[in-house]
C-alpha cells in the first residue's frame, strides 16, 4: 500500500468518525426555548437603547419556528415604513410608502434571523442583504447574482405550508403553536434582524424597525452605523450566537459574509441594566399576535411541528426514510402528532407516477447525500450539509418532506419552492397554465391596487410566456425541456449571463432599470397580489375599487378585510385544477426534476447549505435512488435537459456540484456524466 | 373607488393613490369554466358550527355530473362522495366521485361540510368542478377562519 492510499485512508475514516460524531452529537441536542422573561428582557434591552438613542422603535420578537411572542411599538415609532432598495427603481413595492406597517416589518426582520440560522451558523438580515442582490458581492461588477437571490420571496404569508397565528380569543386548534409560520413580507434583507442563542441553541430572533426605512445595504464595503442594528445588538445581549458560527467566521466563493456592523461598544446604554417598559407598547397585530408575551416552543419537541422520525408512528414510509439516510431525520408534524406530509404517491402524468415506494427511496438517498457533503455554510469545518429536502409530483402535490435535525428553517418551505418551479416550468402545459385567462381577472383587482400605487409596475405574468419564446425559442415552456431551479435562476437575473453587468436582462426577470430585490419579476408578479392582500388585511385598510359598496376583500360585508387565501400565485393546473406553485415560485439552485420512463412525474426540491451542495445533494440523491430503484426512475434524458438550450449566445446551467463536496472521501467531479 | 370604514387621513391617502386606477374588473366570478375561475372566498366565525356551501351560476349548462375537491395544509387533496364522505383523489379527473348535486333554476349549490372543523388546518382550498358537453369547467375558493 503506498503512502497516497495510507493517506487517503486516514482521510476517509476520519471524515467517518467527524460524521458519526455530528450524527451522535445532534440526535442529543438539547432543547431550548425563550421564557416569557427571556422575551420581556429582549424587549426591554431593546426599548433602552432606542430611547437613549432617541429613535423610537417598534421591536418583535419570535421563536425558532416563527411564532411572534411580542412585538413592543414605542410612543413615536414609525407606524409604516418607506420600501426603499436604494436603486430609485418604483416597481413591485419598492418605493412604496406609507402603507406597510413597521410591525410587519419588524416580525418580517425577527424571522429571518431565527430562519436562516442554526446551530452551525448564525445569519442575520445584514447576511441577507449580501446575498441577494444582483452582484455577489453588492457593486461588484461582473460578481453573479447572490447566492440565495429571490429568498426573501420565501415564507410568504400565502404560503399553503407555513402556519398561520390563530387568536387567542378563538377555539384553538391543538397544534397552534407548531411551525413553521409565515413571515409577513417573506424574509428580509433590512438590517437589524438578529438570531437569538441560548446554550448554542438557535431559540428564536429578534427584529427592529426604528429608522422607517425598509431597505437593504448595497454596500458592503463600509462599516455602517445602522440604528435598527444597534437597537437589535442591544435587545439581543445575552442571546448573541457562539462566536465561531456567526456569519463572519463563513465564506462563500471565497468572499466572507457579514453578521452585524454594530459591536456592543456601539450601545448607548448597558442592557442588563434596562428598565421595566410601559407595558401599554405590547401591540396586537393582525394575523401574527393578540399583543400579549408568549414563550417560545423548543425546537424539536412536538410543540414546535418539527420532531423526529418516529418509525412506530410516522409509518414504514418514513421508517425507510432513517434507514436509507443513516439517521434519524426530523419532519413537520400536524394534529394529534401525525406527519405534516403523510408519505403519498404521485399523480400520474401521461402515464407514469412516482409509487408510494419510490417517494422514501429518493428523499432516505438525498439526505444520505447531505450527511457526507462539505458543508459551506456551517461550523466547524467538517461539518456536513444540514438541509431539508422536498419531494413533489408533475402537480407540485407535496409526496414527502424531511430534513436534518439541525437545518435551518427557512429551507422546509424553500425546498418546496425549489420542487415545484422544476415540476412546473418542466411540464408541457406551463406556457398554458402561466397564460390562462381564467385565473388572472379576480386579483387583477390588486394588481391595479398596486398600479395606483406605484404607476410603472406592469402587472403582466403571461408576457413572461412572450418573453421565454422570444428569447429561448417558440417552443419555450410547452416543448418538454426539463428545467431545474438553477437554469430557471439563469433566465431570472436582470443580467444575462449572471452577473455580466452590461448585459440585458433573462427572460423571467425585469429590466435592470426596473429591477430590485422588491421588484424581481415573474417570481414577485407572481405572489404580488397576496402580498398587497396580506397587508391590508393587516390593516384592516378595505378598499372598494370595485365600487360596488363593499371591500374587495370583504365580500361578506363584515367590514373585516379577508387574508391572503390558501396558496400563493393565481396559477391553476388545467389539468387538475389545482395550484402547482401554492408557495411561489423559487429562483436560486438546489432541485432537479424527476422523470419515470421518459416522462416527468416530480421533482425533488433541497434547501439549507450552499446553493452547489443544495444542488449536489438533490441531483446525486435522485441518481443514487434510480439505481437502487431500477424502476425506470431517472433524471430528465440528457437531450432534453436545459443545458441543451443555448440562449444569446450561452449555455443554461442544469446542475452545478461543489468542489471537494465530501467530508469522508477524496471524490471530485461528483456529478459528472450523471 | 371607495375605502370602507377608515379613518380620514387613511381614506384620504388611499383615494389619492387610487385615483390612477382606471378601471376595475369584478372581483369574483360566480361561474365555472374550463380556464378556472376564482370564486368569493368562506369566512367562518365559528369552525365548530363548519357549514359551507357554495352556490354557482350554471350559464345555460346542464351538468352531467357534478365533483368537489378539498385541500388542506399538508393533507393530500380529497374528493367528495355522494355521501359527502372524503377520500383520497389522485389528481385525475377521471377519477372524480360524481356527487350528484342538482341545479335549482340556473344555480347550482355545492355542499362542501356540515360539521365540526375546530381541529382543521386553516385556510383550506375548494375546488368545484362539473361536466357539460363533453367539457370539464371548474373554479375554486379559499375557506378562512375570521382572525
Amino acid at each position: 500500500m503506498d503512502k497516497f492510499s495510507v493517506s487517503a485512508i486516514r482521510a476517509i475514516t476520519a471524515g467517518a468518525l467527524a460524521i458519526a460524531a455530528q450524527l451522535m452529537g445532534i440526535s442529543a441536542a438539547p432543547a431550548q426555548n425563550l421564557s416569557g422573561l427571556d422575551v420581556y428582557r429582549i424587549i426591554s434591552q431593546g426599548v433602552q437603547e432606542a430611547s437613549v438613542r432617541g429613535r423610537p422603535a417598534t421591536i418583535a420578537v419570535t421563536d425558532r419556528v416563527g411564532n411572534v411572542l411580542a412585538v413592543y411599538q414605542m410612543p413615536g415609532a414609525p407606524v409604516t415604513v418607506t420600501v426603499n432598495s436604494g436603486r430609485t427603481v418604483r416597481t413591485g413595492i419598492d418605493g412604496l410608502a406609507g402603507v406597510i406597517p413597521s410591525t410587519m416589518a419588524a416580525i418580517s426582520k425577527a424571522v429571518t434571523g431565527a430562519y436562516l440560522s442554526s446551530s452551525g451558523n448564525a445569519f442575520s438580515t445584514r447576511t441577507a442583504s449580501q446575498i441577494v442582490q444582483r452582484n455577489f458581492n453588492p457593486l461588484e461588477v461582473l460578481g453573479a447574482g447572490g447566492p440565495l437571490f429571490g429568498v426573501q420571496f420565501s415564507q410568504l404569508p400565502c404560503s399553503d405550508l407555513n402556519r398561520r397565528f390563530v387568536n387567542a380569543a378563538l377555539p384553538p386548534p391543538p397544534d397552534q403553536f407548531r411551525g413553521p409560520k409565515r413571515a409577513p413580507l417573506g424574509l428580509s434583507a433590512d438590517t437589524g434582524g438578529l438570531p437569538l442563542y441560548i446554550g448554542g441553541v438557535v431559540v428564536g430572533g429578534v427584529g427592529v424597525l426604528a429608522d422607517g426605512v425598509y431597505g437593504l445595504d448595497t454596500d458592503v464595503s463600509n462599516i455602517d452605523a445602522d440604528e435598527d442594528e444597534i437597537i437589535a445588538i442591544a435587545a439581543s445581549t445575552g442571546y448573541a450566537p457562539p462566536a465561531d458560527i456567526v456569519a463572519s467566521r463563513i465564506t462563500v466563493d471565497g468572499k466572507t459574509l457579514r453578521f452585524t456592523d454594530a459591536r456592543p461598544a456601539s450601545l448607548a446604554a448597558t442592557p442588563h441594566l434596562a428598565p421595566a417598559v410601559n407595558p401599554a407598547g405590547f401591540v396586537a397585530v393582525t394575523g401574527y399576535t393578540d399583543g400579549g408575551i408568549l414563550a417560545g416552543q423548543s425546537y424539536g419537541a412536538t410543540g414546535s411541528g418539527v420532531r423526529a422520525i418516529n418509525p412506530a408512528m410516522d409509518g414504514p414510509g418514513y421508517a425507510n426514510v432513517a434507514n436509507i439516510a443513516g439517521f434519524t431525520p426530523f419532519i413537520l408534524s400536524s394534529g394529534p402528532d401525525a406527519p405534516l406530509f403523510p408519505l403519498v404517491a404521485g399523480a400520474s402524468n401521461e402515464g407514469q407516477s412516482l409509487t408510494a415506494a419510490e417517494v422514501p427511496v429518493i428523499l432516505g438517498h438525498a439526505l444520505r447525500v447531505a450527511s457526507s457533503a462539505r458543508a459551506q455554510i456551517r461550523r466547524p469545518l467538517q461539518s456536513f450539509a444540514q438541509v431539508t429536502v422536498s419531494i413533489v409530483d408533475a402537480e407540485g402535490q407535496v409526496l414527502a418532506q424531511a430534513r436534518t435535525p439541525d437545518a435551518p428553517i427557512f429551507g422546509i418551505d424553500v425546498s418546496l419552492q425549489k420542487a415545484r418551479s422544476a415540476a412546473f416550468m418542466s411540464r408541457r402545459d406551463a406556457a398554458a397554465n402561466l397564460q390562462s385567462p381564467g385565473v388572472f381577472p379576480a386579483i387583477r383587482v390588486v394588481a391595479n391596487a398596486i398600479n395606483g400605487l406605484i404607476p410603472q409596475h406592469a402587472y403582466s405574468v403571461p408576457d413572461y410566456v412572450q418573453n421565454m419564446r422570444a428569447f429561448v425559442g417558440p417552443g419555450a415552456l410547452s416543448d418538454g425541456m426539463a428545467y431545474s431551479v438553477r437554469a430557471i435562476g439563469n433566465l431570472a437575473r436582470p443580467y444575462y449571463p449572471d452577473g455580466v453587468n452590461v448585459n440585458g436582462n433573462g427572460p423571467l426577470s425585469r429590466p435592470v432599470a426596473d429591477w430590485s430585490p422588491f421588484s424581481t419579476g415573474l417570481q414577485f408578479d407572481l405572489v404580488v397580489p397576496n402580498i398587497i392582500n396580506h397587508v391590508l388585511f393587516v390593516r384592516n385598510l378595505n378598499l372598494d375599487v370595485t365600487g360596488d359598496g363593499r371591500g374587495d376583500f370583504d365580500p361578506d360585508g363584515n367590514g373585516a378585510v379577508n387574508d391572503t387565501g390558501f396558496g400563493c400565485t393565481p396559477v391553476v393546473s388545467n389539468s387538475s385544477g389545482l395550484n402547482p406553485l401554492a408557495n411561489g415560485l423559487q429562483i436560486f439552485a438546489g432541485s432537479s426534476p424527476i422523470y419515470k420512463n421518459g416522462v416527468l412525474v416530480g421533482a425533488i426540491g433541497v434547501s439549507g447549505d450552499g446553493i452547489d451542495q443544495d444542488d449536489m445533494v438533490a441531483f446525486l440523491g435522485l441518481h443514487n435512488a434510480a439505481i437502487g430503484l431500477g424502476t425506470g426512475v431517472s433524471h430528465a434524458p440528457a437531450a432534453i435537459r436545459a443545458d441543451q438550450i443555448v440562449a444569446a449566445g450561452v449555455r443554461l446551467r442544469y446542475v452545478s456540484c461543489p468542489f471537494s463536496p465530501f467530508i469522508n472521501s477524496n471524490e471530485q467531479r461528483a456529478c459528472e456524466g450523471k | 373607488m371607495r375605502v370602507v370604514g377608515l379613518s380620514g387621513n387613511i381614506k384620504i391617502g388611499f383615494a389619492i393613490a387610487m385615483g390612477l386606477v382606471a378601471c376595475a374588473l369584478p372581483v369574483y366570478a360566480q361561474q365555472l369554466t374550463v380556464a378556472g375561475t376564482q370564486l368569493a372566498p368562506v369566512v367562518l366565525s365559528s369552525p365548530a358550527a363548519g357549514l359551507i356551501e357554495k352556490q354557482i351560476v350554471m350559464a345555460g349548462d346542464v351538468a352531467q355530473a357534478t365533483h368537489l375537491v378539498v385541500q388542506f395544509a399538508g393533507v393530500p387533496a380529497l374528493m367528495r362522495d355522494r355521501q359527502g364522505v372524503y377520500q383520497p383523489w389522485d389528481l385525475d379527473p377521471a377519477h372524480l366521485a360524481d356527487n350528484g348535486f342538482t341545479p335549482s333554476g340556473d344555480q347550482l349549490t355545492f355542499k362542501v361540510f356540515n360539521q365540526d372543523l375546530s381541529d382543521k388546518n386553516f385556510p383550506m382550498r375548494v375546488t368545484l368542478y362539473y361536466r357539460a358537453n363533453g367539457e370539464l369547467k371548474f373554479g375554486y375558493f379559499d375557506v378562512m377562519r375570521v382572525n
